[in-house]
C-alpha cells in the first residue's frame, strides 16, 4: 500500500466519522442550545428545591403563591434564589410554577431538547423530580 | 576485546588483501563472532571484486528525522485513538443501554463525540499531510529507507498501537463481563480491531520493504 493510497484512506474514513459525528450531535447551533437547555434545568431545580423547601432551614408549611423571589425568601428560611433564576437566560421569559395540589407543585421551562441533559447534575432527593418529556420538574413540601 | 570498528577493519582489510568471504567467516568464528556479528560486518561492504572493497550505505540520524517522523506518528497515535472514542460515541447514542448509571454519570457520549471531531479535526489532516510528506521523501530518495529514526520510531509507534489495541480490547472486555449490551460490545471490539489493524498492515508493510531493501 502506497503512502498516497493510504492518506487517501485515511481521509475519506476520517471525513465520513467526522460527518457522522456532526450529524448525531449536531453542530455549534446545538450546543449553544444544550448549554442554555443546561442553564434552564439547573435554574428550575434551584427553583423546585426552594419551593419543597428541601435545603431550608425550616419545614414550610404551604407552598407559596407565586415565583418570585419575596414570596420564596419568605416561604423557606436560609434558601438563595436571584431575579435571574426565575426567567430563561435565553428568551427571558419567566419559568411558569402551577400548584398541583396543596403540597404538589410544577415548575416548567421550555427546553431545545430536555433528553440531552445528563440526571447526574442533579441533587439527590426523594422532593423534586425531573421529567425530561415535559420540561418540569415536580415537587412537593417536605 | 575487540570492537565493532576492529571488526569492520579486519573485514576490510582481509577483503583487500584478496581474501575470499568464506576464508574471513571462518576465522572471525574461530576467533569467537557470533554468527550473525560476521554476517552484519561483511553486508557492510558490497559483494564486488572491486579493490578496495566498496562500503554499503549505512542507516543515519538527523534532527529533522527525529522531528518528522516523531511527529508523524504523535499525529497518528491521536487520530487512531480518538476515531475509536468516535465511534464508541456514536454507537452509545444509537444504542442507549437502559442499565447505563445515569444518576452520576459524567461521560455523556455527546461530550466525547465532540471533543474527539476536536482532537481529528487537528491531528487527521497533519497525519495526511505527513503520510504525504514522508512518501514522496522516500520516493525521491532510496537513502531515506535507511532512516534509523524512522525505524525506530515506526516500530515505536506498532508498539503504541499495540498498547491501545490491548487497553481498548480490555475495556471493551470489561464493559462485557459487566453487563454490556452484546451488540454494542461487538461493534466497539471490531472498531477497535479494524483500527488498530490497519495501522499494523500498512507500517509493518512498508518496514518490511525497507528491510527488504537493506
Amino acid at each position: 500500500m502506497t503512502h498516497r493510497s493510504v492518506a487517501l484512506v485515511v481521509s475519506a474514513v476520517l471525513a465520513a466519522a467526522v460527518l457522522a459525528g456532526i450529524l448525531t450531535v449536531g453542530g455549534p447551533g446545538t450546543g449553544r442550545k444544550e448549554r442554555f437547555d443546561q442553564s434552564r434545568h439547573d435554574e428550575i431545580l434551584r427553583l423546585a428545591q426552594a419551593v419543597s423547601c428541601s435545603n431550608g432551614r425550616f419545614a414550610a408549611e404551604a407552598l407559596p403563591d407565586a415565583l418570585t423571589v419575596a414570596a420564596l425568601r419568605e416561604h423557606c428560611d436560609g434558601i438563595f434564589v436571584r431575579e435571574t433564576d426565575l426567567t430563561d437566560d435565553e428568551t427571558g421569559a419567566p419559568y411558569t410554577y402551577r400548584r398541583l395540589s396543596g403540597t404538589k407543585f410544577e415548575i416548567c421551562a421550555e427546553f431545545f431538547d430536555a433528553r440531552t441533559i445528563p440526571v447526574g447534575y442533579e441533587t439527590p432527593t426523594d422532593l423534586v423530580d425531573f421529567d425530561s418529556e415535559t420540561g418540569c420538574f415536580v415537587g412537593r413540601l417536605e | 576485546m575487540a570492537t565493532r570498528d576492529a571488526l569492520s577493519r579486519f573485514v576490510h582489510d582481509a577483503l583487500a588483501a584478496g581474501r575470499t568471504r568464506d576464508e574471513v567467516r571462518s576465522q572471525l568464528s574461530a576467533a569467537g563472532w557470533s554468527e550473525r556479528e560476521v554476517a552484519d560486518a561483511l553486508r557492510s561492504f558490497a559483494v564486488t571484486a572491486f579493490v578496495p572493497p566498496v562500503p554499503r550505505p549505512v542507516p543515519h540520524v538527523t534532527a529533522r528525522d527525529v522531528f518528522l517522523y516523531a511527529l508523524l506518528f504523535t499525529a497518528l497515535t491521536l487520530t487512531a485513538s480518538y476515531l475509536i472514542v468516535l465511534v464508541n460515541g456514536i454507537i452509545d447514542t444509537f444504542l442507549p443501554d437502559p442499565a447505563d448509571n445515569r444518576t452520576y454519570s459524567v461521560n455523556r457520549p455527546r461530550e466525547r463525540i465532540r471533543w474527539a471531531i476536536s482532537m481529528l479535526a487537528v491531528s487527521g489532516p497533519l497525519y495526511v499531510w505527513l503520510t504525504l510528506h514522508t512518501g514522496r521523501r522516500l520516493a525521491s530518495d532510496a537513502g531515506e529507507q535507511r532512516s534509523l529514526v524512522r525505524r525506530w520510531l515506526t516500530y515505536l509507534a506498532l508498539f503504541v498501537a499495540a498498547i491501545i489495541f490491548l487497553g481498548d480490547i480490555s475495556y471493551v472486555i470489561y464493559h462485557f463481563l459487566s453487563g454490556e449490551m452484546a451488540l454494542r460490545f461487538l461493534l466497539k471490539a471490531l472498531t477497535v480491531a479494524t483500527v488498530t489493524a490497519g495501522v499494523f498492515a500498512f507500517y509493518s508493510g512498508s518496514l518490511r520493504e525497507a528491510e527488504v531493501d537493506a
